[in-house]
C-alpha cells in the first residue's frame, strides 16, 4: 500500500470497522430501548433502565482503562491505535446510552450535574477527536518542514538569534525599532492569537507591517533591515504552525481533568443508588 | 580432525594448488555440518554469511524458473562450493539447497572466506569466474525477457561478458557518453540522473538487483540519456554493445520488450523534470539510503498527533534507552523518516566491528549481541545516526515495574507479550510476530523446516540471548543500540503503541515503488 505519489493523497474521515460496529451497537440499543416503551420513556428506575446504566459504567470503566493502556506498553489486548478507536466510538454509544439510562428526563439536580459532565466529557472527547484528526493533516500540508515542536520552537529560536547578531552590526536607530516594534510583534513562541489565523493572512498582514517599518529605516540600511524582516517573516509562519499543535496538547489538559470529574460524579452516583 | 580437514580440502578444486595446511589455519572457525537426506541446507532469501564446501554426499541447489513451478536442480558434487555468492556481498540467498542423500559441510565464515582469497589469488580468480558463470546463467534465467535464451548462447555469453563491481558513489556511465556496453545489476542500487542545466544532477529513480541499463542509446543510437552512479556497493554485468546487438538478432521479442520499457523509462524522466516536489523527493529519498534498506520506519505526518508514544515505548521495553529518535528525513508532504536502524541491504555498520557483536540474523535483521563493548566502531559507520552508545547498567531491568509486575502477574493468561520480566531468558522458540497491514514479514519459515542439527547462533530466535556465554561484566558499561525491531517481544513497541496508526514499518522497494524506473 502506497502514498498515491507526492502530489495528493485521499483522506477517508471514517475507515475501518469501528463507524460500522458503531452503528450496529447503535441501533440495536435504540430498538431494545424503544421495545420497552409503553406509556412512558423507560426511566432509570426499571429494569430496561437500570441496564442501560449499568451498561453506560462499564463502557465508561473502559473509557478510562484507555489512559492505562496507552501507558503500559506491553498488553497484549489490542494495539493503542484500536483502544483509541474504540475509546472514540464506544464513548459516543456510552453517551447515547447514558440518555437512555436518564429516560431522557434527568431527575434530581446532582444527577444532572452527573450526566451534564458525562455528555460535556463525550462532547470534548468527539472535538477532540476532530482535533486530532484534522489537525495534523492541516499542518503537513502547510509546508514541507518537518512539523515536530520541538524542532519549530528550536527554529524559531535559532532564527531570533541570528536576526539580532545581524542587528547588532545596524544602527542605533534601526536596533530601537527592531526591539521596540519588531520583537513586539513578531511572535518567538506560542501565541494564542494565532489560532484561527491562516499564515497567508498572517504573512500579508505582517508584509504590510515591515513595509510601513521600512519607511523609518535610514536608506543605506533599508535592504539589510528587508532582510532581517523577511527571515523574521518565516516565524510568523511555525507560530502559526506551533499554536495548532499547542491546540492538541491543550485540550488533553482539559479532557483529562473532565474525565476524571466525571468518573467521580459516576461512582458517586452508583454509591447512593444502592445504598440509598 | 586436521588431518581428516586437510585430506578434504585436496579434493575441493577450488584449492588445487594451494598450500591446505595454511588453508586450514586461515579457516581459524569453521563448522562441519550434517545433513539428512531431504534436509534444506538454506532456504532463497536468507540472509547467512557462511558459504559452505561439500565434503560428503549429494546437494542440489533449486534455482527458481521464471513461469514455473517446478525449480532448475544443479547438483553440487564434493569438492563444490556453495554460498559463496550470498557470503561475499552480504545479499539474501539466490536459491534453496537441498541435501538429496546424507551429506556433510564445510561452513566457512566470510571473513575467512575473504583472508583465503587475499592469501591464495588463484582462489580469488577461480572465484570469480565460477561467479560469472553462475551468476549470468541466474540472472539472465530470472529476467522474463531474456529467459527465452537457449543455453548454448549463454555459454558463448558467459566468456565475453565483464564482471564489474562498484564501490559507493562510483561512476558507470555520465549522460552525453558514448553507448558501448548493455549493464545488468546482479546486486546493488544503481541512481539514474540526468543533469539540471545549472551543473548539477536531478536523480530519476534507481535501479536495484534484476534490473537493467543501458539499453536506451543503444537502441536509439545515441548518447547516453542519463548518468549511471552505484548507490551502494554494485555488482554489474557488462555485456559489450556487439553481443548486445547479437543478443536483440537472435531474439526480436526481446528488442521488442526492451523498446518498451525504454520509452516508459523517456517517459518518467520528462515527469520527475517537470515536477520540482516529485523531483526533490526521489533525489532524498535515493541520497539518502532510504530504498537501500529492508525495513524503513515510516511515519505518516497526516496522522501523527506528536504524543511521543511511540518514543516512550521503545524507552520502556528497552531499559529506558529509546532507539527512536523523532528526527529524520521528511519523504513528502505526508511521509517522514524518523531515526531507527533500516536494517540496510548491504550494512556498513557490520564491517567493522571488532569483536563480532554485531550480525544478522536469517531474517536479514541486524542486531547487537550483548558482548558489544561499545566501542562505537558501528555507530561511526552508519551514515544514517541510527546507532547510539550509551552507558547501561548490567543486569540492567528489562522494562519498567508496572510492566514487569503485569507479566508476571499475567503472563499464565498469555495476554501479555514476551520480555519484561528481571532474568527472564525467552525459550528459544520463534514468537509469532503480529502482522500489521502492509507490513512486510522478511522471512517465514514453519518449525518444521528449521535447519537440524543447526547451533543455535544461526537460529531465528533470540540467538543473542542463547549465544552469550555467561560472563561477569563491569556494572556500567558502554554499548551500542539501535532499533532491533523489538525482537525480545511479540511486537514493534513503536507500532503497537501509536494511538493514531501513524508509524509503520515497510519495505521501501515496496512502499516507494513509484522511485523506481520500470523494468
Amino acid at each position: 500500500m502506497s502514498v498515491n505519489g507526492i502530489l495528493g493523497r485521499d483522506v477517508p474521515f471514517f475507515r475501518g470497522k469501528w463507524p460500522l460496529t458503531f452503528s450496529l451497537l447503535a441501533a440495536i440499543f435504540l430498538v431494545w430501548y424503544f421495545f420497552g416503551l409503553k406509556d412512558e420513556y423507560p426511566r432509570a428506575g426499571s429494569w430496561t433502565g437500570m441496564a442501560f446504566g449499568f451498561i453506560a459504567l462499564l463502557l465508561m470503566i473502559f473509557l478510562i482503562s484507555y489512559k492505562i493502556r496507552k501507558h503500559v506498553y506491553t498488553i497484549k489486548l489490542g494495539t493503542t491505535n484500536t483502544w483509541l478507536s474504540a475509546h472514540i466510538y464506544l464513548g459516543v454509544l456510552a453517551a447515547m446510552i447514558a440518555i437512555m439510562h436518564s429516560g431522557i428526563s434527568p431527575a434530581s439536580g446532582f444527577n444532572t450535574f452527573l450526566l451534564a459532565t458525562f455528555l460535556l466529557t463525550i462532547v470534548s472527547g468527539v472535538v477532540g477527536g476532530l482535533i486530532y484528526k484534522l489537525n495534523p493533516i492541516v499542518l503537513a500540508k502547510s509546508g514541507r518542514e518537518v512539523v515536530l515542536k520541538a524542532q519549530i520552537l528550536e527554529a524559531i529560536l535559532k532564527r531570533w538569534e541570528e536576526s539580532d547578531k545581524e542587528v547588532e552590526g545596524m544602527s542605533d536607530s534601526c536596533k530601537e525599532l527592531y526591539k521596540s516594534r519588531v520583537k513586539t510583534v513578531i511572535a518567538s513562541g506560542i501565541r494564542w492569537g494565532y489560532l484561527f489565523s491562516t499564515e497567508t493572512e498572517l504573512i500579508g498582514k505582517r508584509k504590510h507591517f515591515f513595509d510601513k517599518l521600512k519607511d523609518e529605516v535610514p536608506n543605506d540600511e533599508k535592504y539589510h533591515f528587508s532582510t532581517v524582516c523577511a527571515q523574521l517573516l518565516e516565524n510568523e509562519r511555525l507560530a502559526v504552525k506551533l499554536v495548532k499543535l499547542e491546540v492538541m496538547d491543550v485540550w488533553l489538559a482539559f479532557h483529562m481533568p473532565l474525565s476524571g470529574v466525571a468518573l467521580s460524579a459516576v461512582i458517586f452516583h452508583v454509591f447512593t443508588v444502592y445504598y440509598y | 580432525m586436521q588431518q581428516i580437514l586437510e585430506q578434504y580440502l585436496a579434493k575441493v578444486p577450488l584449492f588445487h594448488g594451494t598450500d591446505h595446511y595454511e588453508i586450514f589455519k586461515l579457516l581459524k572457525e569453521y563448522r562441519v555440518q550434517e545433513y539428512n537426506p531431504g534436509d534444506y541446507v538454506c532456504r532463497q532469501g536468507e540472509y547467512n554469511e557462511d558459504c559452505g564446501i561439500v565434503l560428503e554426499g549429494v546437494i542440489h541447489v533449486l534455482v527458481p524458473v521464471p513461469g514455473t513451478k517446478v525449480p532448475k536442480r544443479i547438483p553440487l558434487p564434493p569438492g563444490e562450493i556453495f554460498g559463496e555468492i550470498a557470503a561475499m556481498t552480504g545479499t539474501p540467498r539466490t536459491a534453496d539447497v537441498v541435501a538429496d542423500s546424507k551429506a556433510a559441510l564445510l561452513k566457512i565464515s566470510r571473513d575467512r572466506l575473504f583472508k583465503i582469497m587475499d592469501t591464495f589469488p588463484i582462489v580469488k580468480q577461480r572465484l570469480d569466474a565460477k561467479y560469472i558463470e553462475r551468476a549470468l546463467a541466474t540472472h539472465l534465467a530470472s529476467i522474463g525477457i531474456f529467459s527465452g535464451l537457449s543455453k548454448s548462447f549463454l555459454d558463448e555469453l558467459k566468456d565475453k561478458v565483464v564482471l564489474k563491481t562498484y564501490q559507493k558513489d562510483d561512476l558507470i556511465f555520465k549522460q552525453g557518453d558514448d553507448a558501448d556496453a548493455f549493464y545488468l545489476i546482479r546486486y546493488g542500487f544503481v541512481k539514474v540522473a540526468v543533469s539540471d542545466g545549472r551543473g548539477g544532477e536531478k536523480v530519476v529513480s534507481y535501479l536495484n538487483e534484476g534490473s537493467y541499463f543501458g539499453e536506451i542509446a543503444l537502441l536509439t543510437n545515441e548518447k547516453r540519456s542519463a548518468t549511471i552512479s552505484a548507490l551502494n556497493r554494485a555488482e554489474i554485468i557488462k555485456i559489450a554493445k556487439v553481443d548486445f546487438d547479437d543478443i536483440l538478432a537472435r531474439q526480436p521479442s526481446v528488442k521488442t520488450a526492451l523498446e518498451k520499457i525504454a520509452q516508459q523509462r523517456l517517459d518518467r524522466t520528462v515527469q520527475v523534470t517537470s515536477n520540482a516536489a516529485l523531483s526533490q523527493a526521489i533525489t532524498a529519498a535515493v541520497n539518502q539510503g532510504v530504498i537501500q534498506s529492508k525495513a524503513v520506519l515510516i511515519m505518516d505526518i497526516s496522522k501523527c498527533v506528536h504524543c511521543d508514544n511511540c518514543v516512550k515505548a521503545c524507552a520502556a521495553l528497552h531499559d529506558g534507552q529509546t532507539r527512536l529518535i523523532r528526527r529524520g528525513l521528511k519523504y513528502s508532504d505526508f511521509i517522514f523518516l524518523p531515526t531507527s536502524c533500516r536494517n540496510c541491504q548491504d550494512p556498513v555498520c557490520m564491517t567493522k566491528c571488532p569483536t563480532g557483536a554485531i550480525k544478522r540474523d536469517l531474517s536479514g535483521e541486524i542486531y547487537h549481541m550483548d558482548h558489544c563493548i561499545g566501542c562505537g566502531s558501528c555507530a561511526r559507520l552508519c551514515p544514517y545516526g541510527n546507532i547510539s552508545i550509551v552507558t547501561v547498567v548490567e543486569k540492567a531491568e528489562k522494562g519498567r515495574y508496572i510492566d514487569r509486575f503485569f507479566f508476571s502477574v499475567m503472563s499464565k493468561l498469555k495476554f501479555w507479550g514476551k520480555g519484561g520480566a528481571e532474568g527472564e531468558v525467552p525459550d528459544g522458540k520463534t514468537a509469532e510476530r503480529m502482522k500489521f497491514p502492509g507490513e512486510r514479514t522478511l522471512v517465514e519459515r514453519p518449525e518444521s523446516e528449521k535447519l537440524p542439527g543447526e547451533r543455535d547462533m544461526f537460529s531465528t530466535s533470540a540467538p543473542a540471548m542463547q549465544a552469550e556465554p555467561k560472563k561477569k561484566v563491569a556494572k556500567l558499561r558502554k554499548r551500542a543500540v539501535k532499533c532491533d525491531l523489538c525482537r525480545d517481544y511479540d511486537f514493534m513497541g513503536c507500532i503497537y503503541n501509536c494511538p493514531t496508526g501513524a508509524t509503520r514499518r515497510v519495505d521501501p522497494t515496496d512502499y516507494f515503488f513509484d522511485l523506481k524506473s520500470a523494468g
